[in-house]
């Protein structure tokens, strides 16, 4: 499948699950959509440098309105992203806030499930102690199987693609 | 397991059930049209019988290499270890109060009543869940616990609980209300007790599929994690897992990926904010007993609930009726072998019609419906061996009505003078549906039969009576 395919079938698959996807022609590109998207919001963010001159409000991730990190990994078979937590990536910050705003490369787009494994080292000897994937927002249908967006973690996700 | 309170029946269970195995079936469609099903359902039954078939040698496996990524690891060969283990381990951190993530096989073990015995306050964080403990319930479904209960009831829940009145039509306020509640707990957590969907030996990895988040708080804020597993739920590797977690959204939810999926290597390490221990619990509780038997394929279960919606029994009487941790097909079968054939156990591989359909939807190829006639068999066995020690009422009873209704003369006298002495006790003592007929109570002695189901009533015109009228 060519790479614009790919990005395609990543994009049906992240909408099914509830998510939306933005292009970015470049970083910075992404940057200023995350800028846009998070307008006036408050952001818990991971320290990485992808992630530098976005937010201009930060705040505790209890507190914020917006959490802001960096996926390892899209998966196109399933419309998921995944990331590996360690210093300077904490989990809380991807679980607390309301919303969630991930930025991924497009050479970070993989086919399928057992790639995404490899890719983020659970496979190796030694994995990292947590990765997460995540299809779109929480949810859930337990209350006469109406289904609804958002329970205990975010319940909007952004994900911005950048080449 | 069996003395838990019942739910009062509600006119609804059964409206709730057909919706939720509708949306069910649906998705089932989507799912088999998204991959090569057949290619899928037996690439996972074979991850699953190489699993369980080297059962003890992976656990051993898994067991070293969550110990050399730091974890703890604790054998029970009983629920009540499991429980023991569980409690020590709370003590032992000095945890007052805990956050649970739905798992089945801490209900199995009776974990909740055990943590609140020892005076650890600990609460359900899945929606289900919270709103079955809230009520003083118990889940009727592996993935969707409360599917018994009306959103009217919830609200009535939630509005007592919030001290405002919360509309049973705005579903986000019910959703929000579980949010608010619990995002305290979570941050207070001293304990995150989970289960897990499977377990990698190769790397000793913890994988955990959910919907809501609520388990990704509960193994990231509290100080300590701790996974309770029965046996079964190892996989030999990464090749085997990477099938099997994109088998269980799609048997259970017909999507190809759970909304957050967890992969748990040893507690925090390199300044990550996670748990700083993590304890795995791993359950026998009569699982090895089915290893090495004609049985133990039931042992390949992964849990996705397929065969409860595709079952008709299921559908029409709910979890509650079955009085057991694990019902639908699979409890039918699980039940009787994780505990014995007891008089409570050895009544549910008759809660089938055998019509195969739990056998067409599981996603490891489990043949539940030879497993429920195995079982029926041996229950017989066990059941004629002690007939002959004690009186049969009951048999004396079918015997003498087999007698007069196979005779077509003898049907007719005592099918007419039956249905015209019956009706006039069914029409003054039951209470009736809207729809013409079913009855939500049965009269004495027939009452017990209407306690987790509704029954239609005599009908003081037999059938041969009518036919005879229709014909003209």
């Amino acid at each position: 499948m060519a790479d614009a395919d790919r990005l395609d079938e990543f994009e049906r698959l992240l909408a099914e699950a509830g998510g939306r996807l933005h292009r970015a022609e470049s970083l910075d590109a992404a940057r200023t959509v995350a800028r846009e998207l998070i307008g006036e919001g408050t952001v818990a963010r991971w320290h990485d440098g992808t992630l530098d001159a976005i937010a201009a409000r930060e705040a505790p991730p209890a507190e914020a309105d917006v959490s802001l990190i960096v996926a390892d990994v899209g998966v196109q078979s399933t419309g998921a992203i995944g990331w590996a937590h360690r210093a300077g990536r904490p989990r809380a910050t991807g679980l607390l806030p309301t919303r969630q705003i991930a930025l991924l490369a497009e050479g970070d787009l993989v086919a399928s499930v057992p790639e995404a494994l490899r890719k983020l080292g659970l496979t190796s000897s030694s994995p990292p102690a947590n990765v997460v994937f995540a299809a779109g927002p929480s949810r859930t249908s337990d209350i006469e199987q109406r289904s609804i967006r958002g329970v205990h973690s975010p319940r909007e996700l952004d994900v911005i693609v950048f080449s | 397991m069996h003395e838990h309170p019942q739910a009062e029946p509600d006119a609804g269970v059964s409206l709730n059930l057909h919706r939720a195995a509708g949306n069910w079936a649906r998705q089932r469609g989507v799912a088999r049209a998204r991959v090569d099903w057949e290619q899928w359902r037996e690439q996972a039954r074979a991850v699953r019988a190489d699993a369980v078939g080297h059962m003890d040698e992976l656990i051993d496996l898994l067991s070293r290499r969550v110990s050399a990524a730091g974890g703890h690891v604790h054998r029970a060969r009983t629920a009540a270890d499991a429980r023991e283990h569980v409690i020590r381990i709370c003590r032992e951190v000095g945890a007052r109060s805990a956050v649970k993530a739905k798992s089945m096989t801490s209900e199995e073990i009776g974990l909740g009543d055990a943590l609140a015995a020892a005076g650890i306050d600990a609460v359900e964080t899945d929606l289900g869940e919270y709103i079955v403990q809230a009520m003083g319930d118990r889940p009727s479904h592996l993935l969707a616990p409360a599917v018994h209960l009306s959103a009217a009831q919830v609200a009535e829940l939630f509005s007592r609980e919030s001290g405002h009145t919360l509309d049973p039509d705005d579903t986000r306020s019910l959703v929000d209300h579980a949010r608010d509640v619990l995002r305290p707990r979570f941050l207070a957590a001293d304990v995150g007790i989970t289960g897990a969907n499977l377990a990698v030996a190769e790397t000793g990895t913890l994988v955990l599929v959910e919907s809501e988040g609520n388990i990704r708080l509960s193994t990231a804020l509290p100080r300590v994690h701790i996974a309770v597993m029965g046996i079964e739920k190892v996989v030999r590797d990464w090749d085997g897992a990477a099938h099997l977690v994109q088998m269980l959204p799609l048997a259970a939810h017909g999507v190809p990926a759970a909304a957050s999926t967890s992969y748990i290597t040893g507690p925090a390490r390199d300044g990550d904010d996670g748990p700083e221990q993590l304890h795995l619990v791993l359950l026998d509780g009569g699982r090895s007993s089915i290893q090495g038997t004609e049985f133990e394929a039931a042992l390949h279960c992964i849990r996705c609930g397929a065969c409860m919606y595709a079952c008709p029994v299921y559908r029409q009487v709910g979890g509650h009726h079955y009085g057991s941790t694990y019902s639908g097909p699979i409890g039918a079968v699980i039940t009787p072998l994780l505990e014995g054939l007891t008089p409570d156990t050895a009544e549910l591989p008759w809660f089938s019609s055998l019509c195969g359909a739990c056998v067409e939807a599981c996603p490891v190829k489990i043949p539940l419906d030879d497993q429920l006639v195995m079982l029926r068999a041996r229950a017989a066995v066990a059941n004629s061996a002690a007939a002959g020690r004690r009186p049969d009422p009951e048999g004396a009873l079918f015997r003498a009505w087999a007698a007069l209704w196979s005779r077509p003369a003898t049907y007719r006298a005592t099918a007419a003078t039956a249905g015209r002495a019956l009706a006039p006790l069914w029409s003054t003592i039951a209470r009736e549906h809207e729809d013409g007929g079913w009855h939500t109570r049965a009269p004495f002695p027939f009452s017990h039969f209407t306690d987790g189901r509704d029954a239609l009533g005599p009908d003081p015109e037999p059938f041969h009576a009518r036919w005879r009228r229709r014909r003209g």
